[in-house]
């Protein structure tokens, strides 16, 4: 379903409920959502600037080019996969094949944000995914599901806050990446390459507990780095993913296992 | 690359990206609530974010896999995530200028 169909049927009636009340969106949460991103942010400065980097070398990406780019599409994966195609001239199938490929894990995020969007009003569902990302999504799972395990409600906000962010820090690098040109000292110098990886192990760690569970987790890993290494594009977050569900409906009933990340509901 | 042809890409890729983003967003809010698929959907954070990240270790090499044992272990004992990338990524900036 596309966004402008779901939009059409969302028009009509009432947004089904869930559970209960939606989440409030208040300013102290859009606060929290800021203040816990602050650091990963910096990550994405450093990226974007790498990026802003890349980018100017392609004249097409030129005079602030890529700073609109990086507003706009605000994906670091999509972006720097789609700078070679743009500088080899390929056509648009190519480009957009690419860029699909590259997004198609949101979807899967997504799927687990049943509980976050639920009831909240059809310009909030629309607007406020735009500012996804993965740190987004990592960062506002784990505040979301410690809410919950506190019998409290969530606050939509923090996932703004959040997402507002990684978009502004992105952006913002693009530009000084852009204007500094090829000045500027490899990021990866100073470890900051691995500060989103360094934050989803910390979370995975938040989230496991049981045996089945690192079995199935061992599995998603295994066929990760396998898909990664043999096949084109980025297939293998889904390969993994999938591998990690395969493995653990092998074992158990699903519903046993993983619990310690908090049902999604 | 024409600046024209370079709008209409980068549009559509912006097009793109906002239908993935919003598109399991809106397809999980109306999963209904007895659905087996939602056995699944809860385990699909934590094998996803095991698939966005084992790569990126083996890509770092053995200062990755140190730095990523040394966040694992921090979260674990204190829960604080914020300690544990910081603590990981000192630990990679330093190994990889030793090694």
């Amino acid at each position: 379903m596309t966004a402008i169909q779901a939009a059409r049927v969302g028009a009509g009636q009432e947004t089904p409920v869930a559970d209960g009340p939606a989440m409030a969106i208040t300013r102290d949460g859009i606060r929290r959502g800021i203040m816990v991103t602050l650091p990963l942010g910096l990550g994405s400065v450093v990226f974007g600037m790498a990026f802003g980097v890349v980018a100017g070398g392609i004249p097409a990406l030129g005079d602030g080019r890529a700073i609109g780019m990086s507003g706009l599409v605000y994906s670091g994966a999509a972006q720097m996969a789609s700078v070679d195609l743009i500088a080899s001239r390929a056509g648009l199938l190519a480009i957009w094949s690419t860029t699909l490929l590259v997004s198609l894990r949101y979807v899967l995020l997504g799927l687990t944000t049943r509980s976050w969007f639920a009831g909240q009003p059809m310009r909030v569902r629309l607007a406020m995914p735009f500012v996804m990302s993965d740190e987004v999504w990592g960062l506002s799972h784990r505040e979301f599901t410690a809410a919950r395990q506190e019998g409290r409600r969530g606050d939509l906000g923090f996932f703004l806050g959040s997402g507002l962010v990684m978009l502004a820090g992105w952006t913002a690098g693009t530009a000084v990446g852009a204007v500094a040109g090829g000045r500027m000292p490899d990021p990866a110098a100073f470890g900051i390459g691995f500060a989103a990886t360094a934050t989803f192990i910390a979370l995975l760690a938040g989230m496991t507990a049981t045996r089945p569970a690192y079995l199935s987790l061992a599995a998603a890993g295994i066929a990760a780095i396998a898909a990664e290494r043999w096949l084109p594009g980025q297939w293998y977050i889904l390969v993994g993913a999938l591998a990690g569900l395969a493995a653990s409906s092998v074992m158990t009933a699903p519903r046993t296992l993983l619990t310690g990340g908090g049902p999604s509901r | 690359m024409t600046v024209p042809e370079l709008a209409i890409a980068v549009l559509g890729m912006a097009v793109i990206l906002y239908l993935t983003r919003i598109g399991g967003i809106l397809l999980a809010a109306r999963i209904p609530d007895s659905s087996p698929v939602l056995g699944w959907i809860d385990q699909l954070p934590a094998v996803t974010l095991m698939a966005l990240v084992a790569p990126a270790i083996v890509h770092a090499g053995w200062p990755g896999m140190v730095a990523a044992g040394v966040a694992w272990l921090i979260a674990k004992r204190s829960g604080n995530v914020l300690v544990a990338m910081v603590a990981a990524v000192a630990v990679i900036a330093l190994l990889q200028r030793v090694g």
